[in-house]
């Protein structure tokens, strides 16, 4: 736990490109995935409150935002790595 | 890492982990680079996230507020027209809000916190910024003295007291290295966690308070709501209420026991009673230092001067002290000894070019009166001597403890206890006796700081005292 802060450091250098390259992944998401991402963050909702708005469960929601992060972590890299290239 | 623990770790951001698991999740991390990394690249994700969905809103916003009518059209305004309104001022509040945030927030760490307010706040080696109304991102942060309050990203407010240690690790995570703190969080903010050296406490909704050494001795006070502490044995977590506290060892979580009225927070739990009789070199005794340079030394001195070089001769320094054992009551059962003095700036020196000091005290085998006059104050002829600043004489003193001085730090209270000091006094019985204090590894640059211990002449500072129990 003592290193979390010296990863997140080492990080910092690449925030403006990785916020940029994040812009342009969220862009390319299905509106349905942008829209339950706009709910956890935009709204700052719990999951019980997402799930509700979605007519889902917590559960479920849970693996969507998992699997919606899983790719935007996936095209964030292949952004940076095409736009470094 | 398997994708059920990813998901926890993405659960825990979320603020959906239950308080329950936080421990066994931290445990993982701390054993586990992988999942360490995993954690780190998740929070700058979500910190990304909630950064550009804020600007969003700000952008609906924004093109909302455009389009409004303007507020002198209509003296009978409808419902929704006030609604309107009161958009409005939210929407100013979430812009300015935002903006302060993105402004903060661009080309610096993730902000988890932020510094509200000091009180009588000395500082020393943070690697964050103290200003008030800073924002926080992972780091340390170490509070000499003062108060000073902080607010986590979920709410959790923390007002630090010092002396103290506060490592800033995410929106709802601090590792309290040493010192105290007390804590309201509220609803949005619970699971707040902190870690201590050997448990961690997780809040459920509380205002409480905790204070810890570095070895892992702390106290918990819950003044309202209920927090859980898991210990690092691994035993079950204990859950304490509203108006109760417990004791925490490096070994267990001690039962908890009914808060008293006014909270006590000894600065080890588990300590002994406190001392019962105590000598100051001012009764009977003496101070003095020795020194290599001409001219210098002797026991008039307000600051005693210590001082060991790597490569330059000619400036040592050690430290004398006397005390008369026999104005102590006599104690058929000493458990514990501690013998205390004042650090004190010299003006000689540069703290920044020295390093941390490891001093230690000799107590005199010699009959201690029949030399503690001018003439033995004398570099080379005080009792004890060896040519070398860093050490004694063994053959007539006995090493009875240490204690290492920061890098940087020149004032303070220090104490050495110590079994052998203690195994010392038993023995000594009720006569005068010496000790000597020396640095024993030599400062590394020459112009480094030349510590000061306050003496007997010192105008407004304690003089150094013995106590026993």
């Amino acid at each position: 736990m003592d290193r979390l802060a010296e990863v997140l450091a080492h990080q910092q250098p690449e925030r403006t490109a990785r916020q940029e390259a994040l812009e342009q992944c969220l862009e390319k998401l299905p509106e349905k995935s942008r829209q339950l991402l706009a709910l956890r963050y935009e709204e700052d909702a719990p999951m019980e409150r997402v799930a509700e708005a979605i007519e889902s469960s917590a559960g479920a929601v849970r693996v969507m935002l998992f699997r919606i992060r899983n790719l935007l972590v996936d095209c964030v890299k292949y952004e940076l790595t095409r736009n470094h290239a | 890492m398997t994708d059920s623990e990813r998901q926890l770790v993405d659960l825990f951001l979320d603020g959906g982990l239950p308080e329950s698991e936080h421990a066994i999740l931290f445990e993982r991390l701390e054993s586990d680079p992988e999942a360490l990394a995993y954690l780190a690249e998740r929070s700058q994700l979500h910190v990304d996230l909630r950064r550009s969905f804020t600007r969003r809103k700000l952008q609906h916003l924004a093109v909302a507020t455009a389009a409004m009518p303007s507020p002198g059209n209509s003296r009978a305004r409808s419902p929704r027209s006030r609604m309107s309104w009161r958009g409005l001022a939210a929407a100013a509040a979430v812009l300015a809000v935002g903006f302060a945030t993105l402004w903060q927030g661009k080309g610096t760490s993730p902000v988890i916190a932020h510094m509200r307010q000091a009180f009588g706040a000395r500082w020393e080696n943070c690697t964050l910024p103290t200003e008030p109304d800073s924002p926080l991102g992972p780091g340390r942060l170490r509070l000499a003295e003062g108060l000073a309050t902080l607010r986590f990203a979920r709410g959790a407010e923390v007002i630090l007291e010092g002396p103290a240690e506060l490592e800033l690790i995410g929106e709802q995570i601090c590792r309290l290295h040493r010192g105290s703190l007390v804590a309201h969080v509220p609803e949005p903010a619970r699971g707040f966690s902190v870690l201590t050296p050997s448990a961690t406490l997780i809040d459920h909704g509380t205002d409480f308070g905790i204070r810890t050494d570095a070895r892992g001795n702390a106290n918990v006070h819950v003044m309202q709501g209920a927090v859980e502490l898991r210990h690092a044995n691994g035993k079950a977590p204990v859950r304490l209420i509203t108006q109760e506290m417990t004791a925490i060892t490096p070994q267990q979580v001690l039962p908890v026991k009914r808060m008293e009225a006014e909270p006590r927070l000894p600065l080890q739990a588990g300590d002994s009673p406190a001392f019962t009789s105590e000598v100051s070199t001012r009764s009977g005794g003496g101070t003095a230092f020795v020194s290599e340079v001409r001219g210098e030394g002797g026991d008039r001195a307000p600051i005693l001067f210590l001082k060991n070089s790597r490569t330059q001769t000619g400036y040592g320094r050690k430290v004398l002290f006397r005390f008369d054992l026999s104005t102590l009551p006599q104690i058929p059962n000493l458990t514990e000894a501690q013998l205390t003095f004042t650090l004190v700036p010299t003006g000689s020196g540069y703290a920044a070019r020295a390093n941390d000091a490891h001093l230690v005290a000799y107590a005199l085998t010699d009959a201690a009166e029949r030399w503690w006059n001018d003439r033995n104050f004398r570099w080379d002829q005080h009792p004890a001597f060896d040519p070398d600043p860093g050490r004694v004489d063994g053959s007539r003193a006995v090493r009875v403890g240490e204690i290492t001085v920061p890098r940087g730090v020149q004032s303070g209270s220090f104490s050495i206890r110590d079994a052998r000091l203690t195994e010392f006094l038993r023995s000594a019985g009720p006569r005068s006796l010496t000790f000597i204090v020396v640095r024993e590894n030599p400062i590394e640059e020459d112009t480094g700081l030349v510590l000061g211990i306050a003496g007997n002449h010192h105008p407004t500072l304690p003089a150094p005292t013995l106590s026993v129990r």
